[in-house]
């Protein structure tokens, strides 16, 4: 979700808070988000932009677009298949 | 403004180096949720999840070696700590709660009298050899910190020796307990049991001391641990040590729990008689046909056990972890 939500461009948590509530409804707390920003980061997959006014942005990285792309791609896969069979149920 | 002071206090709970790096942006995203009448004990709670996740997985913790180390010797402390703590629902579960019962030959021997038995006897084992293993690993630590040249080292020194002290008070107490405790009783049809030894009151009172000095005992211990353990800088010998001793308790423990649920499963099928497969596992105890055998209260013990052994292993496996980087951090220096 974190990494989707930054392919629409470099977001600070408060507005990644916001973003992520918007395309999925679920509503992130800020201990949660810093988890999964922390992790993303270590990894690779994000990173950090200068902080204006105590509020860093965040950027998905080279890895991170890779990474989303494969995940992306695989939920499609399994959601096309999900929806065929679906199809012929009903 | 609203609800920040109890938001500053959840974000306390993070560590240190994680306040250095997320502190002001979550405190500023934190901020602008409440301003949107977010629920500030939602925030809170999630905060505190946060704190907890970021203390146990050390997810984006700097490289740097004395913040490794440190972890190392946290996660070293909640893999030991536990046994000192579970120690006494262990004693009471298969000591001063024991009741001798009389049993037939044919239930004695039934397999399931058999695994309870070997449970228990294997359980006792266990609680042996890691009680020397865990008093080796704090003689290990006051050892090291006894050499070191920290400033505090006498104050880190008394410290280190709390658990101990702490440990062998609740021991104390505990077989203090256990002369006072009636084993005969006479029996008279339609009363109850007449205590023939100890004294039953002085036993209540003892063990209402033992309980009040165990919280106490156990939380000085994790207060003294938690200081050394952030103080003390041992050198990657005794990290290595601790990290071996760490796991060997953790198994222990979950060892232990194994044991005590199986003797509690084996014990609820006693009554069950198998007598084509009996033996005489009993012979020593053998009178009149009858077999006298104690029975210990299995549950006491299952229950902390079992939370023990999950924390025990979670410090390990962190332990384990924090070790490796801490190792490798320390060659490239």
């Amino acid at each position: 979700m974190v990494l989707t939500s930054l392919t629409g461009g470099p977001k600070h948590g408060y507005a990644l808070i916001q973003d992520i509530a918007e395309m999925t409804g679920i509503s992130l707390g800020p201990g949660t988000l810093y988890g999964v920003l922390a992790r993303l980061e270590e990894e690779g997959l994000i990173e950090a932009m200068p902080a204006e006014d105590r509020r860093r942005p965040y950027r998905i990285t080279g890895a991170g677009a890779v990474v989303l792309r494969e995940r992306l791609e695989t939920t499609a896969k399994v959601a096309r298949i999900g929806l065929r069979r679906l199809g012929a149920l009903t | 403004m609203k609800g920040l002071s109890l938001v500053d206090a959840t974000l306390a709970c993070y560590p240190e180096w994680w306040r250095d790096v997320y502190g002001d942006e979550i405190r500023k995203v934190t901020e602008d949720l409440l301003a949107e009448d977010c629920s500030e004990r939602r925030l809170a709670v999630n905060l505190v999840r946060g704190a907890l996740a970021a203390r146990l997985r050390g997810t984006a913790m700097p490289m740097r070696r004395e913040l490794w180390a440190a972890r190392t010797r946290t996660s070293i402390a909640i893999a030991t700590l536990p046994w000192l703590i579970v120690l006494p629902f262990v004693l009471a579960a298969t000591g001063s709660r024991g009741r001798n019962l009389l049993l037939s030959a044919a239930t004695v021997a039934n397999p399931a009298s058999r695994v309870s038995t070997y449970a228990y006897e294997s359980l006792q084992i266990v609680l042996f050899v890691s009680f020397c293993v865990v008093v080796s690993g704090y003689g290990t630590l006051a050892g090291v910190v006894r050499r070191s040249s920290h400033p505090r080292r006498r104050r880190l020194l008394l410290l280190s020796y709390v658990p101990l002290v702490s440990f062998f008070i609740d021991l104390g107490l505990f077989i203090a307990r256990q002369t006072q405790v009636p084993h005969t009783f006479s029996l008279h049809a339609g009363l109850a049991p007449v205590p023939l030894d100890g004294n039953p009151a002085t036993a209540q009172a003892l063990l209402v001391a033992l309980w009040v000095v165990f919280v106490i005992s156990a939380m000085a211990s994790i207060f003294s641990l938690e200081v050394v353990t952030k103080h003390a800088d041992l050198p990657m010998p005794s990290l290595t040590t601790g990290k071996r001793i760490a796991a060997f308790t953790a198994f222990a423990i979950t060892l232990m729990a194994v044991l005590a649920i199986t003797g509690a499963v084996a014990s609820g099928y006693k009554g069950l008689e198998i007598p084509a497969l009996g033996n005489a596992l009993y012979g020593g105890h053998l009178s009149s046909g009858q077999y006298l055998v104690v029975a210990p209260e299995w549950w006491l013990a299952i229950v902390p056990l079992t939370i023990a052994a999950v924390v025990s292993l979670a410090g390990w496996r962190s332990a384990r972890r924090a070790w490796r980087i801490t190792s490798s951090l320390t060659r490239s220096l």
